[in-house]
């Protein structure tokens, strides 16, 4: 193994002398000599190709006398290499834009033995993402790319295991090509790439997307102004693919479940729900989805079909089963009774103390209980559940909400604080905003954005800030208010905030707040809630409570008689200010708090532990 | 231990007042009053003042070197410079500002909201 072995580049061409020059000259510019040997496959070009190719002393070119198609010119290509060189495939309409590309890549192709394929970022030419991996579900039984088309905000940059790549830029390390050959000719174009992947994976060589290298792709450089072939090789090559990997790909799920939830609202059970589902198909969980509320629930509204989410939506739209043998409902206690299950399972969380007593009804009628967290363990248990309870954590998306997400910073360089909540009584904006106004001075270079939803009527959000009178001689506040961002751009907004703030006084588990400690931002949050399973004096600032106080929210019943904090607004000044004064105990403890969420709370996390759990009670 | 505060008589009107105050306030005549034309006693008083302004001094040295060991080092040009220098009282954008009261939510990109939102704490946008 050697993260100095040289590399052979095969780009293969078919006419568009254009882009194959763009793509030559970025490989020029960007690429040692010393790391590579450019071979150039010409599949019977009859354009401007051959008599420039010729003209060019830096590469070594190969011409056939017609065009072999995509495989097969690869494959001349492949068999041209040296035996002792790495081989990265290129396509013609790829352009390299940063040095280091190739170190980069074959750093990762030799981080570990059994790492076999090595793919990148893709962004089109307009700066969107293209692709970051695919992913292959036996539903539809074909290789579509994650992260296509969203707004490129450096997500996906870390190394990560997929299913696959496309091999518009694919390194290729030489112990696999020994094992496992070159590219399938039962293809001629589309899919061999899908089927590389697989056939390494059964060979015992892992996929890996390589975040930290993008490159530029003209997507469909070469069918793109056919449609008619594009279509019919691709149908041709699906087919031939179904065919081979049906089967094999069926074989990746080893349990079943049938997911009782919420899945295309804004809200948060929805939002997590997106991130319980994804995460339990790629550990092996064959997830069935179907919308719990709806007619005679507490939410009586029909779901939109659509989740703009490939994965989901295969995953929703697989067939019901008429009895499965487990089935989770994961939602508010008061909807547990529609569980369908053999096995019944009642996943929940509630943002006070205690659980109301119907909700502990239903949930005794069931096998057993989920939550997020010890704090809704323990209030569980203390209101009367009989059933064994199991704590279940949520976890977060760290492909977006990460430290590399690329930020939109205040220029002025004022130390900004970021709070992202829904206007209510639970969230202590009042608290949060008289403490900052009184803890600095319009002169102080801070200022706190809040960013702020109400969806409620009768609630005058501008009427009860202007109620508190706040001075303006005191700390700076910007509101975003009733703003939505798409989800996936979230991390950009963190990202742009030197530090998060929640006064929270529960939580059933906070996830602004640790998407925020995710993406690295060091955070004040309450000593008191669910998200206390996640946070530590190491990870956040915690801010301290004078006790608890009766839990007052006319809008949500579930909270009459229970409990939750009453945080203490001199603590929270203390805070405030040792943040600002302490920036580089502020940062470590930012940098702890994105270590802590990637090592152990994200989604593949939260779904492993499902996935035991299913294991155990045989789903 | 001499204090911050003068103990010369407090002038009887604003120093607006014009001339005739800035007469009765003059320390040359203030000393006469206080020694009674004595020159042994003027000169005590003088030599009294003297050490007291000392004293202010170098309390005011040893208050300024506390205060450059405390503070945050971005903050310390702010005791060096000239007070005409110091910058001048921060504007305080109203947060309430082209606030729409509503309940629709407005979908909206990240990449072009915050930079309309930071523009709102631009220094010179605010003179």
């Amino acid at each position: 193994m050697s993260a100095s072995r040289r590399v052979a580049i095969v780009v293969l061409c078919w006419n568009r002398w254009d882009l194959t020059e763009r793509c030559l000259d970025s490989l020029r510019a960007h690429t040692g000599a010393a790391d590579a040997d450019v071979l150039v496959v010409d599949n019977g070009s009859t354009d401007a190709t051959p008599r420039e190719l010729a003209k060019r002393g830096d590469i070594r070119v190969i011409r056939n006398e017609r065009n072999l198609g995509f495989v097969r010119g690869n494959n001349v290509g492949l068999a041209a290499t040296a035996p002792d060189m790495d081989v990265l495939l290129l396509n013609n309409d790829v352009v390299v834009r940063d040095d280091g590309w190739l170190a980069a890549l074959r750093r990762t192709a030799h981080a570990a033995a059994d790492v076999g394929v090595v793919g990148c970022r893709l962004v089109l030419p307009d700066g969107r993402l293209l692709h970051a991996g695919t992913v292959i579900l036996p539903d539809t039984c074909w290789g579509q790319q994650i992260g296509s088309l969203e707004d490129d905000v450096g997500q996906y940059a870390g190394d990560r295991d997929v299913q696959g790549i496309v091999f518009a830029c694919a390194y290729l390390k030489r112990e696999l090509i020994e094992r496992i050959g070159g590219l399938s000719e039962d293809f001629e174009s589309y899919f061999e790439d899908t089927d590389y992947c697989l056939r390494a994976r059964e060979a015992g060589f892992r996929t890996v997307c390589c975040g930290g290298v993008t490159l530029v792709h003209d997507e469909h450089g070469s069918t793109s102004g056919d449609p008619a072939l594009f279509d019919q090789l691709f149908r041709k090559s699906r087919e031939t693919f179904r065919g081979k990997w049906l089967a094999r790909l069926e074989q990746r799920y080893e349990r079943d479940v049938t997911w009782q939830s919420i899945l295309n609202f804004p809200t948060g059970y929805a939002m997590s729900c997106r991130g319980l589902l994804r995460g339990l198909d790629a550990s092996g969980v064959r997830a069935r989805y179907e919308y719990v509320y709806g007619k005679g629930t507490p939410f009586p509204v029909a779901e939109p079909s659509d989740s703009g989410d490939y994965v989901l939506n295969v995953i929703a739209g697989r067939a019901r089963e008429r009895r499965p043998r487990v089935a989770v409902v994961y939602g508010q206690g008061d909807v547990f009774q529609r569980n369908r299950g053999e096995h019944r399972v009642g996943y929940t969380m509630l943002e006070v103390d205690g659980f109301p007593s119907a909700w502990v009804a239903q949930a005794n009628a069931l096998d057993e209980v989920w939550v997020p967290s010890t704090f809704n363990r323990d209030g569980f248990l203390r209101c009367g559940l009989t059933k064994p309870v199991h704590v279940m954590p949520l976890g977060v998306d760290t492909d977006h909400f990460h430290p590399g997400i690329r930020a939109h910073r205040n220029p002025y360089g004022d130390f900004v604080f970021l709070a992202n909540f829904e206007w209510g009584e639970r969230k202590a904006p009042e608290l949060l905003l008289r403490t900052f106004n009184r803890t600095f001075r319009a002169g102080d270079p801070v200022v706190l954005v809040c960013k702020t939803i109400n969806r409620d009527p009768s609630v005058d959000v501008r009427a009860r800030i202007r109620a508190l009178r706040l001075s303006e001689s005191g700390g700076r506040v910007l509101f975003l208010h009733n703003v939505v961002f798409p989800y996936l751009e979230l991390g950009a907004l963190y990202r742009s905030a030197d530090a998060y703030v929640s006064v929270s006084r529960g939580e059933g588990w906070d996830m602004p707040l640790m998407e925020a400690m995710a993406c690295g931002l060091p955070a004040i949050a309450t000593d008191w809630g669910a998200h206390r399973d996640f946070t530590t004096g190491d990870n956040c600032f915690l801010l301290g409570i004078r006790g608890t106080i009766p839990a007052g929210d006319a809008r949500c019943p579930y909270y009459a008689g229970f409990s939750w904090a009453d945080p203490d607004p001199e603590h929270l000044a203390v805070l405030l200010r040792h943040v600002v004064e302490h920036r580089d105990e502020a940062a470590a403890k930012g940098a702890r708090a994105a270590a802590d969420v990637a090592s152990s709370w994200t989604w593949a996390h939260a779904a492993h532990r499902i996935r035991a759990r299913l294991d155990a009670v045989g789903a | 231990m001499p204090s911050e505060s003068s103990d010369l008589p407090a002038p009887e009107e604003p120093s607006s007042a014009g001339d005739a105050s800035e007469a009765r306030n003059d320390p040359r005549r203030l000393a006469a009053e206080a020694t009674g034309g004595d020159p042994a006693r003027e000169a005590a008083f003088w030599r009294a003042r003297a050490e007291e302004l000392a004293a202010r001094l170098a309390r005011l040295e040893r208050r300024m070197h506390a205060l450059s060991e405390r503070l945050p080092s971005r903050w310390l040009p702010l005791l060096a410079c000239d007070p005409e220098d110091l910058p001048e009282l921060a504007h305080w954008p109203d947060p309430l500002a082209g606030w729409h009261e509503t309940t629709e939510l407005e979908s909206a990109r990240v990449a072009s909201v915050l930079p309309r939102l930071w523009d709102r704490l631009d220094p010179d946008a605010s003179r």
